[in-house]
């Protein structure tokens, strides 16, 4: 039989607040349970999740009982008594007359006490073993179980000096429930998009050559590692309150150019390139722009935004090949490696040839070798095969 | 005129939750308007979000006035047309409504504008003339939250003449829900921008003549861009069939295997240190795909997404057969080349030696040799060599070709 209570709204409007706050930041799990353990004029709370499509989306957090978990697993250390914890509740778990009653009615709160009597719970070993320690006399419970298998478990707990929660009570936990699982679905879309875009500007970030992505407007939307690094020299190209600049007013307004006339042309012919200039006088910092091709969904219309992606790289920094990857590549000796490592960036074979110590007629023997394992016959195509292979990426930091 | 009702605080619980259902599907917002009626025992609802810098973000959604819009607007072209009338209406007769001159008064302060405003200023504005009484707006329950940015967003609930005015009972309770609103929003945001970076940087690998592969420990591909789903669309050497980067042989998909594990073993020891690399045989006896394995370090910055820093490694991959591509229109403009010369540096680049080069451009050796000469005083360079690797190191072929992707589009379109 079932008794309906009457929920108490003001009571848990700070409890939902603290709810969303926690599915926005992870770490605020604690607050919320604090927030339950104040509404349900409780000792603790507890929230545990499972997700067994991803593991990395499950978590668990208690509050409350940090003191006698320390004293109960015999540690200081409150992450080692947690640990030692949970593993002792997974073990006692299909013991626990609360776990049976959960698995009966999911979705649905329930207050210990008004479903097992006093007796049954405290014959059980969770009890004797665990419960009874902490103080746990009173629990009030939901679990919510999906198709996939995944489980929310929420409760907050009282002890032994304090009464059992009574229907209003489980009518006033039923009003969160709806919340809780709106903010699980929100903080694992969260993460997802959050990992989508981490992964995407990583892969970017170990891209050699300097990309940046911009809007028509020439505001830097991100720039990788290779381009920032560029930019921090001011050496020509700067980025100046979120806007890529180019030193020389020309190169400037060749640059905003570029930009626009990527973005608005034809898609075949959106490629533009151009030259910018240094204040050092160096050879000039070289560019390529392109727009994306696809249309860019993300604001809540699914408006356009245009995006320029902007490629450049400074010609005194040129390729620069590792040794070991050449060598696992191509099958090549380390002083084989060794010559086209220097090859790829410009020098000639004499050169080599004195920066390793080596006769020139050495060298050239060397070269003959590298020719065959490639497959090639002459200089530049031996760099162009090298300089087009992945194994320049990845510069290092 | 009886005692005013008292609002019930449960029924607002329905409306905080849509409202962050919003947050991930903008399509809610009509719901979350519906609910927030109907907590308020109002007749509609109506919010506007203004952003200044990225127009994108704006939106506007209103609820329970269709048939009011529709009367007063007409029909012509829908009902969407009917509200952006009602909406330029309202933008033109903005600066002469008496509720909007409270609320910039008191920002981010819920208001019920019959307590703050007499019936009979509100009834002799224009707003009420033209527009307010034809949609029976008779009391309005507001708030209008401006950022520092200029961005702002404004919330209102309305009843008609029928109903009772908004009473500080409704005002309290409205308040309960200021805080969620903003929160909502900046989720939103958040999201919103987060996907965009994903897309676009997404966009930018795809844009990159080199296959670029993301993958986890196991070797399950997270996200692979348009050149390395080329390659391994091929199947010759590199497959996928399960989501799982293969070789030709199991014994060297456990190779490439051991080798990701390792790179994301030790990517505490950062980039350059943990690189490696392997060269992938094909059973077409063609040249074998280099492949590079590097580890993917995550973008800094939002340590909430510490939970997921799941390892990942990057692969950058390219068949040798795939042409090195410098297209000759960059090249002209980004070295100062005449077009002739950059369609000799363009076939120079992609492998050719002088007389083949001279052969297909049905020019003399020699033609072809000033031509070389030329460019290497452009270029400061002393040599075919150092003139491709000059190049090379240039952004002039990282791009995929105009060509390639135009073909790629259109079989997008197929």
């Amino acid at each position: 039989m079932t008794v309906a209570g009457t929920p108490d709204a003001v009571r848990i409007l700070p409890v939902i607040s603290k709810l969303y706050d926690a599915a926005i930041d992870g770490t605020r799990w604690p607050v919320f349970l604090r927030e339950m353990t104040i509404a349900f004029a409780s000792k603790g709370a507890q929230i545990v999740r499972v997700q067994p499509r991803n593991s990395l989306l499950n978590f668990s957090a208690l509050y409350g009982y940090d003191a006698d978990i320390r004293r109960m697993y015999t540690t200081d250390d409150l992450s080692l008594a947690t640990q030692r914890f949970e593993r002792h509740f997974a073990e006692l778990m299909p013991t626990d007359p609360r776990v049976r009653h959960l698995e009966r009615y999911p979705s649905r709160p329930l207050s210990c006490r008004l479903e097992i009597d006093e007796a049954e719970l405290h014959g059980s070993q969770i009890y004797r073993d665990m419960l009874v320690h902490a103080d746990v006399e009173y629990s009030l419970l939901v679990s919510l179980a999906e198709d996939d298998g995944s489980l929310i478990i929420l409760g907050v707990f009282r002890g032994k000096e304090t009464s059992h929660y009574t229907h209003d009570d489980v009518a006033t936990f039923g009003e969160i429930i709806p919340h809780l699982k709106q903010s699980i679905a929100i903080s694992e879309h969260l993460a997802g998009v959050r990992f989508e875009a981490g992964t995407a500007l990583g892969a970017l970030d170990s891209v050699g050559m300097g990309i940046f992505l911009v809007e028509w407007d020439g505001r830097l939307i991100h720039g990788n590692r290779a381009g920032l690094r560029i930019a921090e020299l001011g050496d020509g190209l700067s980025i100046n309150a979120g806007m890529v600049r180019a030193h020389l007013a020309a190169d400037d307004n060749a640059l905003r150019r570029a930009i626009s006339d990527c973005l608005s042309s034809a898609p075949r012919t959106t490629a533009q390139a151009l030259s910018i200039a240094r204040l050092s006088g160096r050879e000039p910092i070289r560019m390529t722009t392109h727009r994306l091709r696809d249309r860019i969904p993300g604001a809540p219309d699914q408006s356009e935004r245009p995006v320029a992606v902007l490629l450049f790289s400074l010609p005194e920094q040129p390729i620069e090949t590792r040794v070991d990857l050449l060598r696992r590549l191509f099958g090549l000796t380390p002083a084989e490696a060794r010559i086209c490592e220097r090859l790829v960036v410009g020098r000639s074979l004499s050169e080599v040839a004195a920066e390793l110590g080596i006769a020139v007629d050495t060298a050239r023997a060397h070269l003959k070798k590298i020719f065959s394992k490639l497959g090639v016959s002459r200089q530049p195509e031996l760099i162009s095969k090298i300089a087009s292979s992945p194994a320049w990426l990845h510069r290092g930091a | 005129m009886s005692a005013p009702s008292v609002p019930d605080p449960a029924r607002i619980l329905p409306a905080i939750r849509v409202l962050y259902a919003t947050a991930i599907d903008g399509k809610r917002w009509f719901e979350f308007l519906q609910t927030l009626a109907d907590a308020f025992d109002a007749k509609g609802a109506q919010v506007v979000r203004v952003h200044p810098r990225t127009a994108a973000l704006n939106f506007s959604a209103l609820y329970g006035y269709d048939d009011a819009i529709l009367a007063r607007y007409g029909a012509e072209g829908g009902l969407s047309s009917a509200i952006r009338r009602y909406q330029q209406h309202f933008m033109q007769l903005a600066p002469t409504d008496p509720r909007v001159r409270i609320l910039e008064q008191y920002p981010g302060r819920p208001l019920s504008c019959r307590l703050q405003i007499r019936e009979e200023e509100l009834h002799a504005s224009r707003v009420y003339q033209e527009m307010l009484r034809f949609g029976d707006v008779e009391y309005s329950l507001l708030v209008s939250l401006p950022e520092e940015d200029g961005s702002l967003i404004m919330l209102g609930a309305f009843r008609g003449k029928e109903a009772q005015h908004f009473s500080e009972a409704d005002v309290a309770l409205f308040s309960e829900i200021i805080p969620h609103l903003k929160q909502a929003v900046r989720l939103s945001e958040h999201l919103a921008d987060a996907s965009f970076k994903a897309h676009a940087a997404r966009g930018a690998l795809d844009t990159l003549a080199m296959g670029v592969v993301l993958v986890d420990r196991e070797a399950r591909i997270s996200w692979a861009n348009s050149s390395a789903r080329r390659i391994i669309e091929r199947g010759d050497g590199i497959s996928a069939p399960d989501g799982c980067m293969r070789l030709d042989t199991h014994v060297e998909s456990i190779r490439l295997r051991r080798l990701i594990a390792t790179v994301v073993d030790n990517r505490s020891a950062g980039d350059a240190a943990s690189a490696s690399a392997m060269p992938v045989a094909r059973p077409s006896g063609r040249e074998p795909i280099d492949l590079v394995v590097g580890p993917l370090q995550l973008a800094p910055g939002d340590d909430r997404t510490r939970g997921l820093e799941r390892p990942l490694a990057v692969l950058f991959i390219s068949a040798p057969e795939d042409p090195v591509e410098a297209p000759a229109e960059l090249l002209r403009r980004l070295f100062g080349l005449t077009l002739t010369e950059a369609r000799v540096v363009e076939r120079l680049v992609a492998g050719q030696a002088p007389r083949d080069i001279a052969e297909s451009m049905a020019i003399s050796v020699e033609t072809c040799r000033v031509h070389l000469k030329n460019v290497f005083a452009k270029l400061d360079v002393d040599g075919q060599a150092p003139l491709v690797a000059k190049v090379l190191a240039s952004p002039a072929w990282m791009q995929r070709s105009p060509a390639a992707i135009a073909a790629q589009s259109r079989t997008h379109l197929t």
